[in-house]
């Protein structure tokens, strides 16, 4: 649906226009549930999750500026939901994104070794996002596995897009340096006998 | 014999062998005879030492891989780039040439590419859009019966199930089961009319306190002739009863 015909549906809906309530969740409930998935510990939760969320879009559709990002605003409506299933998982040290059965869905998931390593990997990311200060764990959720525009982004953060991606920029150079440090942890032998240089 | 700041001022020279020899002298004759700024000398021998020991410890191997590795810093900037479509075909073969021989890069390639497919992957149920429509029926519920009214009604229900099962009189009349069942009918009652509109709420919203303070009224009575029963002790006639006190349950059925 072009953003026009958005608009046009959001309007509609405000009408009281039941078809076009359906149309509108037909049409966003894939990025919804992205968001939701990105967000929460686990595949169920997410599921509730943006239940929860077209609950409040609903009952705040009339507040909605016409025009606007639909997309951000539903992050700005559904800001509280989604920080507090995110710090949910990060106390639970989960992710809706580990879950096996969106993992089974990644193109070459029939191959085990490659499926086991992904795994593998996709945990790093998750123990190195763990790490990382919530604003900017929150930045690296909506662009890259919500898939969220950097515009998008802003207008949900009410921020200039160019502070957006330097934000953005250091959240990733912190992620990808997390993950670095975690596998060079995992490289060094625990305690195999002294250090070469090692003071004893 | 040297005063003590005197001495104190060549204790770090002393320690870090750059005083003379009258001057290294003067302290140890001094501290022979001051225990206070002998101690001070131990402890300041005892800190200098200590970066001695410091110079001697090597960093861990796997730090100066990691610091070989940080260049690879600015090359992330163009890897992002890259990944959100908005990098220049010279740094796109720039960058291509980078990771061909940087394994480094080329895992964090790898990492965000895959992040990017987990989320490509994050596709809602089917089942699940037929409940995200149906959200707008419970809206629809919810602004007949606003948040707060079914609040009320709760703690209303609450204290009527309180004074109606607890009620001494309907104890003492053995209509402990009947009251229990009064307070499930008005339960029923209030989520009936919750359905229906917002307006009967509120009738039925007075109807329950009207019910209530009937209630509290009648435990109140009661209590207030039982101590009019102890004043009266002895008085074997005061003894309340049954029949006198106990408001019938059916009083209730009014609300």
């Amino acid at each position: 649906m072009e953003m026009e015909e958005l608009e046009t549906t959001v309007e509609r809906c405000r009408e009281g226009d039941e078809d076009a309530w359906t149309a509108l969740v037909n049409t966003t409930l894939r990025p919804i549930f992205r968001l939701c998935a990105s967000y929460a510990p686990s595949a169920a939760e997410a599921e509730e999750l943006t239940q929860e969320i077209y609950l409040k879009l609903w009952e705040n559709l009339h507040r909605y500026n016409a025009g606007s990002n639909f997309m951000a605003w539903a992050w700005r409506v559904a800001k509280n939901l989604l920080i507090d299933s995110y710090r949910r998982g990060r106390r639970e040290r989960d992710a809706a994104w580990l879950d096996p059965e969106i993992l089974d869905r990644l193109p070459g998931s029939d191959n085990p070794h490659e499926q086991a390593e992904r795994r593998q990997r996709l945990g790093l990311i998750g123990v190195a996002l763990r790490q990382i200060d919530d604003e900017l764990a929150s930045l690296v959720l909506m662009r890259d596995f919500a898939g969220m525009s950097y515009q998008e982004i802003a207008e949900a953060l009410d921020l200039p897009l160019g502070t957006v991606k330097s934000r953005l920029n250091r959240a990733r150079m912190e992620l990808a340096t997390g993950v670095r440090r975690r596998l060079q942890i995992r490289a060094v032998p625990p305690a195999a006998g002294p250090a070469e240089g090692r003071v004893s | 014999m040297s005063t003590c700041t005197d001495t104190r001022d060549l204790f770090a020279a002393v320690l870090e062998n750059e005083a003379s020899s009258t001057e290294i002298e003067q302290v140890r004759t001094h501290n022979d005879g001051c225990a206070e700024c002998a101690e001070l000398y131990e402890a300041l021998g005892m800190v200098i030492g200590a970066g001695d020991f410091l110079a001697d410890v090597e960093p861990p191997p796997h730090l100066g891989e990691e610091l070989a590795s940080s260049p690879c810093r600015r090359w992330l900037g163009l890897l992002y780039q890259a990944i959100d479509r908005e990098i220049s075909q010279s740094n796109l073969e720039r960058l291509l040439t980078h990771l061909g021989s940087c394994p480094s890069c080329r895992r964090v390639w790898h990492d965000v590419t895959l992040i990017h497919q987990v989320g490509d992957a994050m596709t809602p149920p089917n089942y699940l859009l037929q409940k995200c429509i149906k959200v707008r029926e419970t809206v629809a519920r919810i602004s007949i019966l606003p948040r707060r009214t079914a609040t009320a009604a709760a703690y209303i229900l609450a204290l009527l199930a309180s004074l109606v099962i607890g009620n001494p009189t309907i104890i003492a009349q053995d209509l402990h089961t009947v009251a229990t069942e009064k307070v499930a009918m008005a339960a029923t009652g209030v989520s009936e009319v919750a359905a229906d509109g917002r307006g009967e709420i509120r009738v039925a919203l007075w109807r329950a306190l009207n019910w209530g303070e009937q209630k509290v009224n009648s435990i109140r009575g009661f209590v207030q002739r039982l101590k009019d029963n102890d004043e009266n002790a002895g008085d074997a006639s005061a003894e309340p009863t049954a029949e006198t006190d106990a408001e019938p349950i059916q009083q209730g059925e009014n609300s």
